[in-house]
């Protein structure tokens, strides 16, 4: 039974690692302190001599693992080195010579030997491979195996069945009671009061009729600080029941119910169960240690490509709000001058995934679309500029007529949307945006929805218009075709930007805030974009109840001030 | 656990004071006081071992070159080593060319 591995590269020292992990091995063992001395020494000087002899100080590949069977304690060393076998370096009379005329080495193996009970060499495959064994002895075995209990190992152990009454639930008993087993029955129900009223039992028998969520809950029920019963799962009618529970990570066992059968089982049930809590108390640690790190990389990507100042035309008012959820997703907006400084481009976006992968998503989306628009409108700067002037002046043009600003608006996403479909499908991201263009000077508002949420226009009056998706979400296919729609921004005229963590915000019952409340919010909250969004915001944090949410909530407002009245 | 090990010289004794576990990580930190040491005109060299808790074969290469950087005539002494320590040291026959005083059972 392996019970635990560990990976380490020469290159770095590694005795520390070596040290640990046999310390732990032989807590869990119980092995003697001279016993655990002398694994800790022969692991020691096993893997020094892969470093240095085997790679010569270099980098190089060594894996340790190690577990229990019975009495034996092994611990598995394997490296990638060269051909060597210890056993045939064994110096039988070292005290023969004198110290000082000996080489200073070659002793590290004959320490290495010295107590363990067993040693084995084998080559498998590029691999050499060193196995060392201690005998546990039978008193601290049973001491170890069962702290709290006087007798040895099994003999008086406590076992608690959880089922409704059955058959099967008495055939197992029975097969308890036999195996030496103290035995009591719980149904589902009144577990609760067993689990208050005593001390708890060594293991948990529960039926895997209950299902998982109830066994893994159940398996719960008698959790102390310091002692955590194994829970073993069995069918009641059906074996595939098993299959949720043993993928979940829970032991197992099937009829016939035979005393030694089970006896013999639940043994190892119990023994890979005591040294699965420490790997699994590592294992948790270092993988919260790898989530936090990741959270804040995540963090600080999307973070330090949001813009850092949001410019603003004279006679708007612009605001936003970035909320980011614990777990970071791939928001994010963007405000910025286009056309020579004459209109202004206002993204906001959401990548569909979360993470480091979502924030590198979104930092490459914003660049190369930043870099896209820049291009498109350098360049339509030389073909529209009279077109532009005269609208300017003139009457406002036809919704069918090309404006200044479509072209630079239409080049950037589609340029964007097949750069990224055709670089970038492999990692099969992609981003929903809403781009629009702004010319401060008319209000005219030009934009793209790229499967976004629709986007609300509210008026001054409090009616709203909702901009619906006018193409694909970009980075999905190549060749995704864009309509630039049009619409016109008057004073007192608001647009509200959001992401979908706006809408999707949860209330504790599960419950979506949605576009209604959403559009409700926005449009009593109408009278500055300041407004608008603290409005907002604060109607799905009431909403939400300050759970945590799971994306992003990211809003952006741009109203156009009343003209002042004076 | 960690390894400290301090020199301290008086007169023509060399005292070196091991703490905790000497292994191929902290074993260069005991040569460079070995090699600190024979700089001094020395008689003696006494290492205070009892709270040395744990010694691989590179504290005993420490050892050997703690024999061949002193002159000849120098005493080797290894002071109150644990058993186990103790039984690294005999194991190797290095007991023969240095003064081995084990620690008295606690």
């Amino acid at each position: 039974m392996a019970v635990c591995g560990l990976t380490l590269d020469c290159g770095t020292g590694i005795t520390q690692e070596v040290a640990d992990f046999v310390g732990v091995l032989a807590k869990k063992a119980g092995l003697r302190s001279e016993q655990a001395y002398w694994l800790r020494l022969a692991a020691e000087e096993i893997t020094t001599n892969i470093a240095q002899h085997g790679y010569h100080g270099g980098a190089g590949l060594v894996q340790l693992t190690a577990g229990m069977e019975g009495d034996r304690v092994w611990i598995r060393i394997e490296d990638e080195a060269p051909e060597f076998d210890p056993t045939k370096y064994r110096q039988d009379c070292p005290r023969e010579t004198e110290l000082a005329e000996r080489a200073a080495g070659g002793h590290g193996l004959l320490l290495a030997f010295h107590k363990l009970d067993e040693f084995g060499y084998e080559r498998a495959g590029s691999r050499n491979r060193c196995t060392l064994i201690m005998f546990r002895e039978p008193a601290v075995l049973a001491a170890n195996e069962q702290p709290r209990t006087k007798d040895p190992i099994m003999s008086s152990t406590t076992a608690l069945v959880i089922a409704e009454p059955s058959a099967v639930t008495q055939e197992l008993g029975r097969g308890l009671t036999l195996g030496g087993f103290d035995v009591r029955h719980a149904t589902p129900d009144d577990v609760e009061l067993q689990a208050e009223a005593g001390i708890p039992p060594d293991m948990l028998l529960i039926s895997a009729a209950l299902g998982i969520r109830r066994v893994a809950l159940l398996s719960r029920q008698f959790l102390t600080e310091d002692r955590a019963p194994t829970t073993v799962v069995f069918p009641e009618d059906d074996v595939t029941e098993l299959e949720p529970c043993v993928r979940f990570g829970f032991d197992y066992v099937v009829p016939p119910f035979l005393p030694t059968l089970l006896r013999t089982r639940l043994t190892t049930c119990w023994e890979r169960a005591q040294l699965n809590t420490s790997v699994e108390e590592m294992a948790t640690v270092a993988s919260l240690r790898s989530y936090e790190r990741e959270l804040s990389v995540a963090r600080e990507i999307q973070a330090g490509f949001l813009p850092e100042e949001i410019p603003c035309p004279e006679g708007w008012q612009i605001d936003v709000q970035f909320r980011p959820a614990r777990r970071v997703g791939g928001d994010f907006y963007d405000v910025f001058r286009v056309m020579d400084g004459r209109m202004l481009g206002l993204v906001i976006a959401d990548v569909c995934d979360k993470g480091v992968g979502a924030a590198l998503f979104m930092a490459l989306i914003r660049t190369v679309l930043r870099h896209a628009t820049d291009q498109a409108s350098k360049l339509n700067l030389l073909s529209i500029e009279p077109l532009e002037e005269a609208e300017a002046s003139g009457p406002a043009l036809p919704a069918s007529v090309p404006a200044a600003g479509a072209g630079p608006l239409l080049a950037a996403v589609t340029g964007t949307n097949s750069y990224m479909a055709r670089h970038h499908r492999r990692q099969g991201y992609f981003c929903t945006l809403f781009f629009a263009i702004l010319d401060p000077g008319s209000g005219m508002l030009l934009y793209i929805n790229g499967g976004h949420q629709p986007q609300a226009l509210i008026r001054a009056d409090g009616h709203y218009t909702l901009l619906a998706p006018t193409g694909p979400a970009v980075g999905m296919f190549a060749h995704s075709s864009y309509v630039v729609q049009r619409e016109s921004l008057q004073p007192g005229d608001s647009l509200f930007m959001y992401t979908d963590g706006v809408t999707e915000a949860r209330a504790p019952d599960g419950g979506l805030f949605g576009l209604e409340r959403t559009l409700d919010a926005a449009i009593r909250h109408r009278e500055s974009a300041s407004d608008l969004i603290g409005g907002v915001g604060a109607a799905t944090y009431r909403y939400a109840a300050a759970i945590d949410q799971s994306d992003d909530l990211t809003m952006l407002a741009i109203r156009r001030a009343e003209a002042a009245a004076r | 656990m960690a390894f400290n090990a301090t020199l301290r010289v008086s007169e023509e004794t060399a005292t070196v004071r091991l703490v905790g576990e000497l292994d191929v990580s902290s074993a260069p930190r005991f040569n460079d006081l070995i090699a600190e040491a024979a700089g001094y005109k020395l008689s003696r060299l006494v290492m205070l071992a009892d709270e040395l808790t744990y010694m691989s074969s590179a504290g005993l290469r420490c050892l050997v070159f703690a024999h061949q950087k002193m002159p000849p005539g120098v005493e080797i002494m290894f002071l109150g080593a644990q058993p186990d320590v103790a039984e690294t040291i005999k194991l190797t026959g290095f007991d023969r060319s240095i003064v081995l005083q084990e620690a008295s059972e606690r």
